[in-house]
């Protein structure tokens, strides 16, 4: 189920409802049919997968909890990466992986290619399964007896298919609580609702046809456009997933769960080490804990410290999708991070705006990498630079204008207080006269068959 | 808890209230422009017509050697002494948005005569469950639905409830493994003949198997094979309300069962194929003459020479082929009442 569908606008209230009105010892039952219904709404086989990885993972949890054998731990460890990064391997990365040693194989020799649909979703819960049992590895949480409480913990709808992606420590507990429904939280999460639909229903899909029309055929266009294409899609991704993940914690709020800040003015970074920190900070924090942490992060010469920053930034361009593209993307970000620690003295003493002007200017050069379906697209729309400035020529409406000055406006002056704590500082009058706006703009302005969200294709 | 949560959905109700008012007068016009031209096109065309003409892409699709590339409507409009007939030409529509666009015709208008095509295809689950049907349907969401502003948040957020393309192809499949066809028909479903004229081939006259005529033979039975339930049909609940609004409107209506390449679909599927065509014919044209509509039949009027397209089932005529239909229109709408 889409949160910007109809279906969604309805299961919403009456997932709400029921939990009101449902005993707080089964409020959970609720909610994890819910997230079956809501995961299921899409396609119902895929549901196996993600009930696969959560009985695997819950048992391989119960099993290191009752061992103290380090080698018996490692081993069910082992398996439980094997399971999870093996399912998403096969679903993710089979085909890329096929194609990749067809490139070297013999043609005679060449391998069927997978025919798969990639799960939605599979990204971001695998990756919350793996957070879990490498926890209870380490001992830092303990395993989760009851396989209701874990299957909700991997399932629950708000953050399932796009994150954030939530720890086990943080998430659970909250879970347990089965906090009922207090004003305070439901005016909260309804504005975060609204903010992160207008986000993506207007925002996003409104600068989406100009950056898919300039995508589809770079060469048509010139190096005015190719900046505008740029700009846009900077902007399209941050409101698009920014949005999603607004939802996401607006709906969570509502059943009294705080999920994390996944966006925090990512536009406004002044380094890209600061990007990262406030750019799809659930994932950034994740790679940080489970792959940088344990290769040794900082503590280690500058040569290895080298290699951990580019194993994670190549890692994290993967995980966004089986293509070369995003890991250049990924290595991109990597190597801007290790000059901008060499050069870190010399960056200080420039200007703030100089180090943002230089910083934003990459992040969006590297996105061109991100959106690009191959190299040579990439190839091609770096070669518009070259060009001298044009006339645009790309399908510019007044909304996808509004939209990118809008959302701008908003990085600048709202910086990293989130919409619901702002808005909702203000006095009624004010409070609703934003709602209504915003509830007009969303609906007047969301464009018809938009675009699905960017993330659910990772 | 409760009291706040009422008083701010009434709060909510009376600012959904307000902000559809300003929709209708401010975003509205703009919206009908963007999203619904179909439907301000027909409001334009009908304000000006006294004769009607209702079609898709056969009454101005033409050959690239036509020495006239006149419509159909407009070659039977030229053979009226009196009146013009005016057309609404709109790609792959069907009875469906006919009804409802005739339904918009204002009590005070000029209108007097409606024709409406009988696009045989256009009864096919090929066409009713067509991967255009979705954006055409999109167009009528918001001259129909009431409140605006629910309409136009429909048009945004509903796109999961219209039937995606994917989804009709999911129903055009089963409808075809489902069809029960008569029983002198070479197999009982529309999926099986298909299934195994895909596999035994077309042959030629050197008795080898043609991929292009095979992959054609296929497609005429999809989309010509099949029967028509009158009690559950759609087109014909359409084509009956079509019938029913012209009574009550006192319009004299013409409904004009467009030429199909039957001859080729003999050709290529069997006698069995045509045999089932006329049959379909014959209920929709006896069940409408008996509801005192006044019915032209060109059905087997053209020869294969008459059709553009030779590797697909379309209503796509020559110039000689929109003449012959044309003559025939022309014909029925000087006769007298």
């Amino acid at each position: 189920m889409l949160f910007d569908s109809l279906e969604f606008l309805f299961f919403l209230p009456l997932v709400f409802g029921l939990y009101a009105l449902f005993p707080k010892r089964s409020r959970w039952m609720l909610l994890l049919a819910a997230s079956y219904v809501f995961y299921g709404f899409w396609r119902i086989d895929y549901l196996g997968l993600m009930l696969i990885s959560t009985l695997v993972d819950w048992q391989i949890g119960l099993r290191l909890s009752r061992s103290e054998n380090p080698s018996r731990r490692k081993m069910w460890l082992a398996l439980s990466l094997l399971a999870n990064l093996g399912m998403l391997g096969y679903f993710k990365y089979g085909r890329w992986i096929v194609e990749n040693l067809n490139f070297v194989l013999p043609p005679e020799n060449a391998l069927g290619l997978p025919d798969v649909l990639l799960p939605v979703g599979i990204s971001f819960y695998t990756f919350q399964t793996l957070s879990y049992t490498l926890d209870v590895y380490f001992k830092r949480v303990q395993a989760e007896k009851h396989l209701g409480w874990f299957a909700l913990y991997v399932g629950y709808f708000p953050q399932l298919v796009a994150g954030p992606i939530e720890r086990f420590d943080r998430l659970s507990p909250q879970l347990k609580e089965s906090k009922s429904p207090c004003w305070t939280d439901v005016s909260a999460g309804l504005r975060l609702i609204l903010f992160g639909l207008v986000l993506k229903s207007t925002v996003a899909d409104s600068l989406a046809p100009a950056v898919d029309a300039f995508y589809a055929k770079p060469n048509d266009f010139g190096s005015t456009d190719a900046a505008i294409a740029a700009l846009f899609y900077a902007f399209q991704i941050y409101a698009d997933f920014s949005g999603y993940s607004l939802v996401a914690i607006g709906s969570a709020r509502l059943f009294g769960v705080e999920l994390m800040n996944n966006f925090a003015a990512p536009y406004r970074a002044l380094s890209i080490a600061s990007f990262w920190q406030r750019w799809h900070i659930s994932l950034s924090t994740w790679f940080r804990d489970y792959v940088y942490l344990p290769l040794g992060g900082n503590r280690a010469s500058a040569i290895h410290w080298a290699r951990n920053i580019l194993i994670v930034f190549g890692l994290s361009g993967l995980w966004h999708g089986a293509n070369w593209t995003f890991s250049i993307w990924g290595l991109g970000h990597g190597l801007l991070y290790l000059l901008e620690r060499r050069f870190s003295n010399l960056l200080s003493k420039t200007s703030k705006f100089v180090r943002w002007l230089g910083v934003q200017v990459s992040v969006v050069l590297l996105w061109i990498w991100f959106r690009s379906p191959d190299a040579q697209t990439a190839y091609n729309v770096f070669s518009r630079f070259g060009q001298l400035p044009d006339i645009p020529r790309l399908p510019l409406d007044s909304v996808a204008l509004w939209a990118w000055f809008g959302l701008a406006a908003w990085e600048w002056g709202a910086g990293t207080q989130r919409f619901d704590e702002l808005v909702g500082k203000g006095p009624i009058w004010l409070r609703w006269s934003i709602y209504a706006v915003l509830i007009y703009v969303l609906i007047a302005f969301s464009r018809p068959g938009g675009a699905d969200f960017i993330y659910f294709r990772f | 808890m409760i009291s706040k949560v009422l008083l701010r959905m009434l709060l909510m109700s009376a600012l959904l209230v307000a902000l559809n008012f300003f929709y209708v007068r401010f975003g509205l016009p703009r919206d009908l422009k963007r999203y619904s031209p179909m439907v301000l096109r027909f409001d334009s065309v009908s304000a000006q017509a006294q004769l009607l003409y209702l079609g898709e892409s056969s009454n101005w699709t033409t050959a690239p050697g036509d020495t006239d590339k006149r419509s159909i409507s407009d070659m039977a409009s030229a053979q009226l002494e009196h009146d013009q007939l005016i057309d609404f030409t709109e790609p792959a529509t069907h009875a469906s948005f006919y009804r409802r666009l005739l339904e918009r015709i204002p009590e005070e208008s000029d209108v007097h005569t409606v024709v409406v095509t009988m696009n045989l295809r256009s009864f096919g689950a090929d066409w009713v469950h067509s991967r255009l049907e979705p954006q055409l349907e999109r167009q009528m969401f918001l001259a129909e639905i009431k409140p605006s502003l629910w309409a136009r948040l429909r048009l945004g957020f509903g796109s999961s409830v219209l039937d995606s393309p994917e989804r009709q192809e999911r129903i055009r499949n089963r409808l075809w493994a489902l069809e029960t066809l008569p029983p002198d028909m070479p197999y009982p479903s529309t999926r099986l003949w298909d299934r195994n004229l895909n596999e035994r081939g077309w042959l030629d006259a050197a008795r080898v198997r043609r991929q292009d005529s095979t992959e054609l033979a296929c497609h005429y039975v999809k989309s010509y094979g099949f029967s028509i339930d009158t009690a559950t049909h759609p087109r014909i609940r359409d084509f009956d309300a079509i019938a029913d609004l012209s009574r009550r409107r006192n319009w004299r209506l013409v409904f004009f069962i467009l030429p199909e390449n039957i001859r080729q679909a003999e050709a290529l599927a069997g006698p069995e194929l045509a045999d089932l065509m006329r049959r379909n014919r014959d209920l929709i044209r006896d069940r409408y003459q008996n509801q005192g509509v006044e019915v032209v039949d060109r059905l087997e009027a053209l020869p294969v020479s008459n059709f553009i397209d030779r590797d697909w089932t379309t209503e796509h005529y020559t110039l000689e082929g929109r003449k012959t239909a044309a003559d025939a229109l022309a014909l029925q709408l000087r006769s007298k009442r």
